[in-house]
């Protein structure tokens, strides 16, 4: 993590190289035919930082996530992670889905050795990567259960450290607590704080919910849609360890849904 | 954090079928069949007794057991037996060769399958002894018209599992594989292949079975050796007994062959039937 550039440095988007961002995205557009999906995106994603693209379903921020990924080749513009072009997906950038996209006819400890194991990883170390990802996300007596075997939420968690796994630079996630009920997402939500604070990693976090981007996230991107474009920066500098009881929890809930009430009302006219 | 499922409830929810096999309630089940069978038995000994059969079209059942017993000591049985189960198999090899890599082109191409769908579904229709004559005038009427008739036969059952296998691979499952570093061939090997192959093991079980409904009309062309050529030279000399044995024969080695392969099916594909 760069420590000059700490939370209240706002990283106002297109503004430098681009360089040092973990993310930089630079001018992108994507288009669907004629739909406009994502209307013309600058963004920086500072290394270590815990993002959250929040919005209505339409507003882009799936579409912007996958830019980030490499899946979606944008219309305009480029995307850059650490300075060099995305051009398609990589190691480099783990993902998370809302549906696991664990394999079935893989054990939970035979899924996190994936990618290491497509890098060539032998015996021993594959064994390491095993114990430590399993212990990271409290998997360890369901190393060898199939996915089939666990419930939604510790389906997740393997899902996670199969991503983590794989030592990528960025976390990118898409919704992932979206299919889980909302005491497991609460616990999920605490746990992922804790690995992201041990682990060091860039966090994008895509979610349509707005206490769970104001508990999780360093920054939250704004998002609305028809077109779908960024309508808001919001720089959460809520102290961590974070209280979902606390007033400035729910003031920063407040202020995000006025700004998707004001979004609102604006197109309305 | 969250409770797991337990084990027991969700192995019930999600394969009733295995549940029942294996568990207490199967044995209940194979008491049933046990008591149905010599139900069946009974009845038809009775019938027999009371003299409501003929007994030159249908034999008592002591007759069958007697014929077979003899068909077994003079070793015809075991010879026909071990004649057709070859033509089962070889038939059933010609077909998994064939059916798998166009099954698997198919599935994984929009060209091939636009090309060869229409064709498929016109031959589908098609029962396998309506093409026992041009099996003949092709592969004249020794060994090979009968395997082709058997393979033919097995073909659809392990072609529409193995098109149906590559097509159903899960998008989210390339791309989880993409973000790991999967490539072009390890997309191929670890996730499609993974898919597919649990579907073109049912489908070759399928294809096995129909091998063996297919056996009979396939021996029916002037063969000297057979299940099919026994019951067949059984009506000749009309010796019902010996077709009723030749029936049973096809009926419980199919029967057997087919528990054989779906308890297979169930060991290689563990994750399926978790």
């Amino acid at each position: 993590m760069i420590l000059g550039k700490e939370q209240g440095d706002h990283a106002a988007p297109s503004a430098g190289s681009g360089a040092g961002a973990a993310i930089s995205i630079r001018g992108v557009e994507v288009r669907y035919g004629q739909l406009l999906a994502l209307q013309t995106v600058d963004l920086d994603i500072r290394q270590g930082e815990f993002v959250c693209l929040l919005g209505p379903s339409g507003c882009g921020k799936t579409t912007l996530l996958n830019v980030m990924s490499g899946f979606v080749r944008p219309t305009a513009g480029a995307a850059f992670t650490h300075g060099r072009a995305i051009a398609e997906p990589g190691p480099d950038r783990g993902m998370v889905f809302q549906e696991y996209g664990l394999f079935p006819w893989l054990t939970v400890e035979k899924n996190i050795q994936y990618g290491p194991r497509l890098k060539g990883a032998g015996g021993d170390e594959l064994e390491r990567v095993a114990d430590r990802y399993c212990k990271l996300v409290g998997l360890e007596r369901f190393r060898k259960s199939y996915p089939g075997q666990l419930s939604g939420g510790m389906r997740q968690r393997a899902a996670i450290a199969r991503a983590l796994a794989n030592q990528p630079d960025i976390l990118l996630m898409d919704e992932p607590f979206g299919a889980l009920d909302a005491m497991t997402r609460q616990v999920l939500q605490e746990e992922l704080l804790n690995i992201w604070e041990a682990e060091r990693k860039t966090l994008v976090f895509v979610t349509h919910g707005i206490a769970e981007a104001v508990f999780l996230a360093d920054r939250i991107i704004v998002m609305s849609a028809h077109p779908g474009r960024i309508e808001h920066i919001v720089d959460n500098g809520i102290p961590r360890p974070r209280d979902r009881t606390a007033d400035a929890h729910f003031e920063l809930c407040r202020r995000i849904e006025l700004l998707f009430q004001r979004a609102g009302g604006q197109r309305d006219h | 954090m969250e409770k797991p499922a337990p084990p027991a409830a969700k192995g019930n929810a999600q394969a009733p079928a295995a549940m029942f096999a294996r568990s207490g309630a199967g044995r209940g089940q194979a008491g049933l069949a046990a008591l149905s069978l010599s139900l069946v038995l009974i009845l038809w000994t009775a019938a027999g007794h009371f003299g409501l059969l003929n007994p030159a079209l249908v034999p008592s059942p002591q007759d069958v057991a007697r014929s077979a017993a003899a068909s077994l000591r003079d070793g015809s049985l075991l010879h026909n037996t071990a004649v057709s189960f070859g033509r089962v198999l070889l038939g059933f090899l010609v077909a998994l060769v064939v059916a798998i890599p166009v099954g698997m082109l198919m599935g994984m191409s929009r060209l091939v399958q636009g090309m060869t769908e229409p064709l498929i579904e016109l031959l589908r229709p098609v029962p396998p002894i309506a093409l026992i004559p041009l099996a003949i005038l092709w592969f004249g009427i020794g060994e090979a018209s009968k395997v082709a008739i058997i393979a033919y036969g097995a073909f659809f059952p392990i072609f529409v599992s193995t098109v149906a296998g590559f097509r159903d691979v899960d998008p989210v499952h390339i791309r989880a594989a993409r973000t790991l570093g999967a490539g072009r061939y390890e997309l191929f090997r670890d996730v499609v292949l993974p898919t597919a192959y649990p579907q073109i093991v049912t489908g070759a079980r399928l294809g096995m079975s129909m091998a063996f409904i297919v056996l009979v009309a396939a021996e029916l062309i002037a063969s000297s050796a057979g299940l099919g050529y026994m019951i067949n030279y059984a009506r000749i000399t009309f010796k019902t007994d010996e077709i009723f044995v030749g029936i049973c024969t096809i009926g419980v080695l199919g029967f057997v062959l087919n528990k054989g392969l779906l308890e297979l099916e169930r060991r290689i594909v563990r994750w399926k039937y978790l």
